[in-house]
């Protein structure tokens, strides 16, 4: 479990990190989400004891990685997937992190053929793409088979296969009952992996809930429904107070849940094709939420032919 | 004795060995240890050539020899210092300390390894030069005579020299992270600085022989490192050489714990 009580980063004027608190529990995929420059490389990397906090505190599995006996079993991190000696061959760069902690050279092997390594474990990193430097960083945060999992953007880089082999891994290890921190901008992505979601803006916590409570809040409380004889559904919302409005073959009511209006169209002999509850995206309810912590905005230009 | 994963645990004996790993695995460890032994083995057989008959001098014999590993020392001193500044050029430093969170022990495990391979370079370029030299005094009746105390303290004095200077430069590089700031300060340090009172610094001339290279002649007890400068004596030799260390390591310890990665 990983424990964020009150933390504030500062760097130079700008604080990137104010008064954040937050738990990622063990059994779980927590989606660290949030604009550019929101703090969340930063909560990472102070996590993991890269960075010094100004205030407050965190800790994996109740300590500080720094105060436990082997760091590598307690957590493992993808921070950057440019953290190598380019001139150092994959393998041996997974040797020389495994040999910290008496890792035997087996497990170097085990980790390189789980992530697709094999072809290129003998070959110096400097000649890596993107998406094998990504995978050579998750085959390092591994290497330790910790408790706790930390990626910040994973799949970046990666192909389609390699999206799905990190959302399943992500899936497995808190399966297994492991702490799984991820930080995404495909919303697609974490709405797939997360069970929870810890939203950041500016320096700040935003949300912190389930992902089915996170979407739910977002949507507009509206049921889509699709009857024999839409007309007469509207007549009878209208009589038990809600609202009706119809589509091209289906009708959006508002004011009255669906457990009611399902009541309502087999009372009055009517034929249910559809009763949808509107659910917002992962994305809609980011959106919503974040719209006034985006620090770096985009322009769009009109180009003149 | 075999580990399993879950005995896995964070040791010295474990940092250390992965910091030789990082120096196996990177071409730059063999090619600063050739081209050592090259240079010094070039200077060697210069020097011996170039130099009158002396007769059957042990103390010239040994001079000569250890006159032959001060390029040795710079090129090692420099390499340790980069290997340090490495790991924050490349961006290793983020699983390194990941995986080694406590600051201190990743420190004292680098600097160990630098320093064990500086011992082990000094020494091979001890021996290359003692076999390119040797031959050309023998000639005039000259052997390595191990009762001599000028002998024991080259052969002893240059890997203890080599192996101070090797921390001192990690521990600049851990403190300064550029790598042209890293070089710049040890070459001024090993190199330039020893020189300076030569051009008018009267004030630096005064320190010369408390400079690395001025406590690494007195430890040495020949001119192998520098300039000649007053001699301190083995001892205060010693306790020069090793503050450097102390002071560089402990710098570097300091603002590896207060600043960020």
């Amino acid at each position: 479990m990983i424990q964020v009580t009150n933390l504030t980063k500062t760097y130079g004027s700008k604080r990137a990190v104010d008064d954040v608190s937050f738990t990622a529990p063990a059994g779980a995929v927590t989606g660290f989400l949030g604009p550019n420059g929101a703090g969340k490389s930063t909560t990472m990397r102070v996590i993991m004891g890269l960075d010094r906090s100004d205030s407050g505190t965190t800790s994996i599995d109740g300590s500080p990685i720094s105060s436990h006996v082997n760091p590598m079993r307690v957590a493992g991190a993808l921070l950057d997937a440019k953290s190598v000696a380019p001139g150092r061959t994959a393998r041996n760069h997974l040797r020389v992190l495994a040999a910290t902690h008496g890792i035997s050279n087996r497990r170097v092997d085990q980790v390189i053929e789980m992530t697709g390594l094999d072809a290129v474990a003998n070959k110096r990193v400097k000649g890596f793409s993107l998406g094998m430097g990504q995978r050579l960083g998750i085959a390092t945060a591994m290497l330790g088979d910790p408790s706790t999992l930390i990626l910040d953007e994973p799949v970046n880089g990666l192909d389609p296969d390699g999206v799905v082999w990190v959302r399943n891994l992500a899936k497995h290890f808190a399966s297994e009952g492991r702490t799984v921190l991820l930080s995404s901008h495909l919303m697609s992505e974490v709405q797939l992996t997360a069970d929870r979601v810890v939203v950041i803006g500016r320096g700040r916590i935003l949300a912190d809930r389930s992902l089915s409570d996170f979407t739910a809040e977002a949507a507009s409380g509206a049921v889509m429904v699709k009857t024999s004889n839409n007309q007469r559904l509207v007549e009878l919302i209208g009589g038990v107070g809600g609202t009706a409005t119809v589509m091209t073959d289906s009708v959006s009511v508002d004011g009255v849940d669906a457990a009611r209006i399902a009541e309502l169209t087999v009372g009055s002999h009517l034929d249910l094709y559809e009763l949808v509850p509107s659910a917002a995206t992962l994305e809609e309810a980011y959106m919503r939420l974040t719209a006034d912590s985006v620090e770096y905005h985009a322009t769009s230009e009109e180009v003149a032919a | 004795m075999k580990v399993t994963m879950a005995d896995a645990r964070l040791t010295f004996g474990g940092a250390l060995r992965s910091e030789f790993l990082k120096l196996a695995t990177l071409r730059g460890m063999w090619l600063v240890a050739g081209a050592s032994v090259v240079l010094s083995a070039i200077v060697a057989g210069t020097t011996s050539h170039s130099q009158p008959e002396v007769g059957a001098e042990a103390d010239w014999t040994v001079t000569t020899i250890a006159g032959a590993v001060v390029t040795s020392w710079v090129i090692v001193a420099v390499f340790a210092a980069l290997q340090a500044t490495g790991e924050w050029t490349s961006g290793q430093f983020r699983v390194s300390f990941a995986v080694v969170p406590r600051r201190g022990l990743w420190l004292t495990a680098k600097a160990a390894a630098l320093g064990i391979y500086a011992v082990v370079v000094s020494i091979l370029v001890l021996l290359v030069s003692t076999a390119l030299i040797l031959p050309r005094y023998a000639e005039e009746g000259a052997t390595i005579d191990w009762a001599d105390a000028l002998t024991r303290q080259v052969f002893i004095g240059v890997p203890v020299v080599f192996l101070a200077t090797a921390v001192t430069a990690v521990g600049i590089g851990s403190l300064v992270r550029s790598s042209g700031i890293a070089v710049t300060a040890v070459i001024g340090l090993l190199v330039v600085l020893p020189f300076a009172g030569l051009f008018g610094l009267s004030w630096l001339a005064d320190i010369t022989s408390y400079l690395p290279s001025g406590a690494g002649d007195s430890v040495v007890g020949s001119g192998a490192f520098g300039v000649a400068a007053e001699d301190l004596g083995v001892l205060a030799g010693l306790a020069v050489t090793f503050a450097w260390a102390i002071v560089a390591w402990g710098s570097a310890l300091v603002s590896l714990n207060l600043r960020d990665a």
